[in-house]
């Protein structure tokens, strides 16, 4: 009868040590074609080299072959990297797009092409967003960032309307694509400020790079709050 | 149980139910001994406001020995040993890809061990009052894992003061037994102190066969340490924490002394721990 019940238990006892079970993370989002450094206007005969990023249906950057177009080459032509060469005055479509698997992206935005002048780019200096909790833990606030002269730094610049909860442990921040995973994400790092304005610098990061703001408690395994980055 | 705290507080859920009887103290050379298997698996938890988050899935599991042995008619001698802790969490897959996007851990070790006596103030016309202090003794892990919050231990040394109220009683020739009890947790390293309440209802379903026990437990803290989430080292629920918390057990005696009892716990409410029920299942000897 002991042994019995010794089998039962021990076979339970090797049950639980043999492994480690799978939690499913519903991390999908729409993949996306970026192009990180987007110009209006460009002067004869300058030339302009775009950047673009491909972010899959998880939000992490993957390679992608990139298709480049311009409606006018009496305007301006761009090559198969995305160099761009103003030729007259005028206004020209320039269009990037990739196929990856069945899906399609592209991103298509006029450019001005001025007998003199300078380079205008369009991307904003700064963006904005408000930080929110999406747990019962509190976290809220607004965020600026900005870029820095001569530097490809970042100031990510947090607000003193800021407040966030110090009950949880090992809450980190970080700059994410994808709002509910921190795979391919950049750790900012733990949260040390729990109230009032603060400032984090973001090394060597364009500000097109990242669209979310992500707050993510790391022993728990889960977001804690988010902000996404806007124009 | 997941992490660290909860280990420690819900070793006072197993302690509880082990403490079955418990104002009953055993004869001299008489005792109750009994290995247990215990299993949580957590995928939330109470947050300090009370309200129920989600969390990655956490699994604690222990092998565990209680006894109560009857050092004389009025003192009894309680160990419980958990030796083998394991405290897992899920890896982390993504959903759209499969792709692994956390990988799991785990950490094996020994947990807190508690020692303690238990004394018979009195036992008189079915009622029945004992005291019991327990030791709690930080023999587990503190610190375990990538981050620090694998714990099987909470590396303090407490001191538990019980006192224990019974009466046994029939209605319509079913026979039962009441208990209530309070006890102050006196908490070290800046852990906060802890009331615990019990009430537990037990009755012969079958007679000298089968119990079926039916428990409420509280734990309340005094909010007077200084440890919290920022202090703790990772530890996910490292102090004040509190629930009320509901039982049931049943247990099977085989012949006089050998049986097996099944046990589930959940809480009603909670701050600042997990959220699922339990499980424990182990066989007892009991030498009456």
């Amino acid at each position: 009868m002991i042994r019995k019940y010794t089998f039962l238990l021990v076979s339970f006892f090797l049950l639980q040590t043999s492994c480690i079970g799978e939690d499913i993370v519903n991390d999908f989002i729409e993949p996306e074609l970026r192009i990180l450094n987007p110009i209006s206007s460009l002067p004869v005969p300058e030339t302009f080299q775009f950047n673009t990023a491909y972010f899959n249906n998880i939000g992490i950057e993957e390679e992608a072959t990139i298709t480049w177009s311009s409606s006018n080459l009496d305007i301006a032509t761009i090559d198969t990297s995305g160099l761009l060469t103003a030729i007259s005055e005028g206004v020209t479509t320039i269009s990037a797009s990739t196929q990856e698997n069945d899906i399609f992206l592209e991103q298509s935005f006029p450019v001005t092409i001025t007998e003199d002048g300078t380079v205008v780019i369009i991307e904003p200096a700064v963006k904005s967003g408000t930080i929110v909790t999406t747990s019962s833990y509190l976290l809220t606030g607004t965020f600026t960032l900005e870029e820095q002269e001569n530097s490809n730094n970042l100031l990510l610049s947090v607000n003193s309307d800021y407040q966030a909860t110090t009950s949880l442990p090992g809450l980190y921040l970080y700059l994410t694509n994808n709002p509910n995973s921190i795979s391919g994400a950049y750790s900012v790092g733990p949260v040390s400020v729990f109230n009032g304005a603060h400032d984090y610098t973001i090394p060597e990061t364009n500000i097109n790079d990242y669209t979310y703001l992500l707050y993510w408690c790391q022993p728990f395994g889960v977001k804690v709050g988010t902000g996404e980055i806007l124009d | 149980m997941t992490i660290k705290k909860s280990i420690a507080t819900l070793a006072i859920i197993i302690l509880g139910f082990q403490f079955s009887f418990s104002q009953w103290t055993k004869d001299k050379g008489k005792g109750y001994y009994k290995v247990s298997a215990w299993y949580l698996e957590s995928d939330e938890h109470y947050t300090d406001t009370g309200d129920k988050d989600p969390n990655a899935t956490r699994t604690n599991f222990n092998f565990n020995f209680y006894g109560q042995y009857g050092l004389t008619k009025k003192w009894d001698l309680i160990a419980y040993i958990p030796f083998f802790s394991r405290t897992t969490q899920n890896d982390a897959v993504s959903g759209t890809t499969g792709q692994v996007l956390t990988e799991g851990e785990a950490v094996n070790s020994i947990g807190d061990i508690d020692l303690g006596v238990n004394y018979g103030i009195f036992n008189k016309n079915s009622w029945a009052l004992s005291a019991s202090l327990k030791l709690g003794l930080p023999t587990g892990k503190s610190e375990g894992g990538s981050d620090g919050s694998f714990q099987t231990g909470d590396g303090e040394f407490n001191q538990l003061l019980q006192l224990n109220l019974g009466k046994s009683f029939k209605v319509y020739h079913q026979s039962f037994y009441g208990k209530l009890y309070f006890g102050f947790n006196n908490r070290t390293n800046d852990f906060s102190d802890q009331l615990t309440t019990g009430l537990e209802l037990g009755t012969q379903l079958i007679k000298d066969k089968f119990w079926l026990i039916g428990r409420l437990n509280t734990v309340q803290s005094l909010h007077n340490g200084s440890l919290n989430a920022q202090n703790s080292q990772g530890s996910i629920f490292a102090n004040n924490i509190e629930y009320v918390g509901l039982g049931a057990e049943v247990s099977y005696y085989i012949t006089k002394k050998l049986g097996f009892s099944l046990n589930y716990s959940s809480l009603l409410s909670g701050k600042i721990i997990a959220a699922n029920p339990s499980f424990s299942a182990g066989v007892f000897l009991d030498v009456k």
